[in-house]
Formats: C-alpha cells, structure tokens, sequence
C-alpha cells in the first residue's frame, strides 16, 4: 500500500527535476508533479502523521506551478537568456521555492520518522542530510535569485549552476525515496 | 528532525531584505518608454539609408509600425526595426529604426529630402504609442554640380572610435578649407588632424601637387564619462574645398561617425531626464 505512496513521490519528484517540452508547451509540467505527490502524502498519511502536513503545501504549489505550462522561449537558463523578467512572476516563483523547500521538509521528516520507528539507522540519516542539503542550496538560489534582476545577464551563470546543483539535491531525495519503496512500502 | 525557530527567522530577515532591496533598485532602473537618443548627421547623396537609435525596457515587446519626418511630408518611411544584441544590461535593449532613402539610383537622393533639416520624427508603435521624438539634426546636403579634386586612396576606421581617409590628388591643387557643421560643438571630443597636424592649428590653403595625398585622421575621446554627448550618434561630412591652379573650384568629402554600438555605452539615466 505505502509502497505505491512513496512510488508516487519518487515520479513526481521525477517530474519536477526534468522538463520535455514541445515547443513552448511543457508536456510533464510542475504541476503534475505536484498533484502526484499530493496524492502519495494522501495515501502515507495514515502511515505517518507527518505527511498529513504536506498536503497543503503540495495543494499550494500545484496551484503556482500551473504558470509553468507555458514555457516562455525567451528564458532559457541554458542558453543564458533570462529576459522578460517579471517581479510579479518573479516574487511568486520566489514564494513558490520556500513552500517547496517546507514540502521537501515534510517528505523528509515523515521519512526520518517513519524510520526510527522501524530502527532503520541509515534512511534515518540519509533523510536527513538529503533534507540539508537541499535546503542549503534552496536558501542559495533563493539569495542569488534577486540578484538576477540587477546583475549583468552574464552572472545568470551563476544561477546556472546553482540550479543545477540544486536538482542534484532533489536527485539525493529521489535516491531516498526509492529505498523507501522497499523499507517503508509494508 | 527539528529546525531553530531563531535561524528560521535570521534567514527569513535577510532574505527579505535582499529580495526588498533588489526589487527596489529594478524599479529604480525599470523604463516604460521609449528614448531616443539625439543624432547629429549630414546625410549626403551617396547614403541610401540612416539609423535612429532608441533604448527601451528589456521586456519590451513594442515594435515601431510606422515613421514620419512631419518636416518634409506626411508621408510614411521604408524602414526597418533591428535590434542591436550583444549588451550585458539587465534592463534595457538597443534598438535601431533603418530609414531607407534609396531612391533606385546611386548619389541620388530622393527630392523631397534635398537640402533638408529635421529635427523631429513621428514614430508608432504596436502597443497604438505615438510619439513625436526630438531625433537631433539631421541635415540633407545636396551639391549642384560638385566636382571633386580629391580621390580617395584608403579609409579606416576601428570600433574605438578613431580612422582616418587617405586621399590623392592628379592634379596640382590647393585646399582652401575643411570644414563641418557641427565641427564647431564637438571639437573638445573630436580630434580631427590634417596629417598628423590638428585641425585648428592647420594653415589654409594647402599646396598639393599631383600624386601627393593628404591624410585625415580623427578620433572621438571623451574625458568625461558622464558627457551627454556619448548618448549621441554622429554622422559627419567635412566638406574639403579645392581649387586648382586655373581657378575651379571642387569639394571633395571625407566622412567620419560615431554610433553607440550597444546598450552599455549608453547612459540611460541622462536620456531620461
């Protein structure tokens, strides 16, 4: 039952690191992601008290990540273009990376959690230095973020990077969560 | 897994005062309209088209639809909208409206332009904006009957601003005079030398015998970096006056310019004042 759950973190999490677009339309946009992982919380909510706590954030961003179905071609991080920008869109995204990192928190408490009581010493403290380091470098993008507005277009480079170390943390989780499937699945 | 309610609020303080302080200076830097900066061209018979450069808001989608000189008609321009990349700014983009004045013929210049000066154009954007724009001065030469003296031999110019014409003559000759309308306003920015001679310390008329050249060299240096005039694009024409030894005279051109070449080298907040 719980295994299906965590399976279900594991794919939206999927979801959220790697986008394929077709053109300007995002085929497995943010949103998705979310809503799967809404619904694995649902599930491992009656496993763990904790998760119940998670719902909301998951419900939240599900609701400010549906702007990200339409890809906008002018930014594109790999290209180093972040024209356009938008405070609005800019402080919604901004406010969006702090639910996700209270989200990420969740995910990884319930799991921290789940197994101590089931004496699994190292999900315990795999769960949580995946949680450290994810929010360590969220705090990072969030700091650097802003600066993208004044700074040459050129330090974007620098946001590059940052997200890309940021998705190696939300493949740290990913890892988590597939053993998860097998310790906390019963 | 527990967090310090203390360094919760510590990094909530600090990145709510960068995420304020940077928004804060965005809107400071952030335009809404469009500005043009001013130009100063002699635009001769031989060009078939002249730019006007404005600087906009780096989100802007706006696109100009049509432009009019209301001095010399109401009819609208051929033109086209580039945009001239390669700028670090965060906030603004460059932009250039090329107005065509290819007529179909070489050196000649459409007649409702002859002998003309405009200072203003009308220009409409996509969004419906209209705007009546200070463009600078541009003024049409148009020469009856010229005769050039003087042939060119080689012209130069580098992206800091400087070059120099060489040009020679075949018949013995002498230059009465160089000169340029808008020389007089900009000579503490524009160093013109007659070879290797300052413009203004240079004794008319010059001798030159058949074969000889004569070497014009300029360059544009400001010492200011808040000089309005780097906001400028310039397109001069210094007209050099001949005459040969039976008394005809000639004009013959030499031609030197000064475009910004991107977004960076333009100091936006003098424009918008």
């Amino acid at each position: 039952m719980y295994a299906s759950a965590y399976n279900k973190l594991f794919w939206g999490m999927i979801i959220l690191i790697f986008h394929i677009n077709l053109g300007p339309i995002s085929i497995l946009p943010n949103f998705v992601g979310y809503m799967i992982i809404y619904s694995g919380l649902n599930t491992l909510s009656s496993q763990n008290e904790i998760y119940k706590r998670g719902k909301l954030p998951a419900a939240i961003l599900v609701v400010l990540s549906l702007k990200d179905i339409w890809n906008n071609k002018n930014s594109n991080v790999f290209t180093g273009n972040f024209y356009n920008i938008n405070v609005f869109m800019m402080i919604i995204g901004g406010i969006a990376v702090i639910i996700d990192i209270y989200l990420i928190y969740i995910i990884c408490s319930g799991i921290y959690d789940s197994s101590r009581e089931r004496n699994l010493e190292s999900l315990m403290i795999n769960s949580e230095d995946a949680w450290k380091f994810y929010l360590g470098i969220s705090l990072i993008f969030l700091l650097c973020l802003p600066f993208s507005m004044n700074l040459p277009v050129n330090y974007n480079m620098a946001i590059i990077i940052i997200s890309i170390i940021k998705g190696i943390a939300a493949i740290c989780i990913i890892v988590i969560l597939r053993k998860c499937r097998m310790y906390l699945g019963t | 897994m527990n967090i310090n309610k203390k360094i919760v609020y510590i990094i909530a303080f600090v990145l709510m005062g960068v995420w304020v302080g940077n928004i804060i200076y965005y809107e400071k830097h952030v335009i809404n309209e469009h500005l043009f900066i001013k130009h100063y061209y002699d635009v001769s018979e031989s060009m078939d088209s002249l730019r006007l450069y404005y600087v906009e808001s780096i989100n802007s989608k706006d696109n100009v639809t049509s432009v009019m000189f209301p001095e010399i008609g109401q009819e609208y321009e051929n033109f086209i909208e580039t945009d001239i990349g390669s700028s670090n700014s965060p906030y603004y983009k460059l932009k250039t409206i090329t107005v065509n004045l290819y007529s179909g013929g070489i050196n000649t210049l459409p007649d409702k332009y002859k002998n003309k000066l405009i200072t203003t154009a009308e220009v409409r954007f996509s969004s419906g904006k209209i705007m009546n724009v200070n463009v600078g001065r541009l003024y049409f030469h148009s020469y009856a009957n010229k005769n050039s003296d003087l042939k060119l031999e080689r012209q130069s110019s580098s992206s800091d601003n400087n070059g120099g014409t060489t040009l020679y003559t075949d018949k013995d000759i002498y230059v009465t005079s160089i000169s340029n309308r808008f020389y007089n306003e900009i000579k503490d920015i524009l160093r013109v030398s007659i070879d290797g001679k300052p413009l203004s310390d240079v004794k008319f008329p010059i001798k030159l015998k058949a074969g000889q050249t004569i070497d014009m060299t300029y360059q544009f240096k400001f010492s200011n970096k808040k000089d309005t005039r780097l906001n400028n694009a310039y397109n001069l024409v210094f007209d050099i006056s001949t005459e040969d030894l039976q008394g005809n005279r000639g004009i013959s051109n030499c031609y030197i310019d000064f475009y910004p070449n991107s977004v960076d080298n333009i100091n936006v907040d003098i424009l918008k004042r």
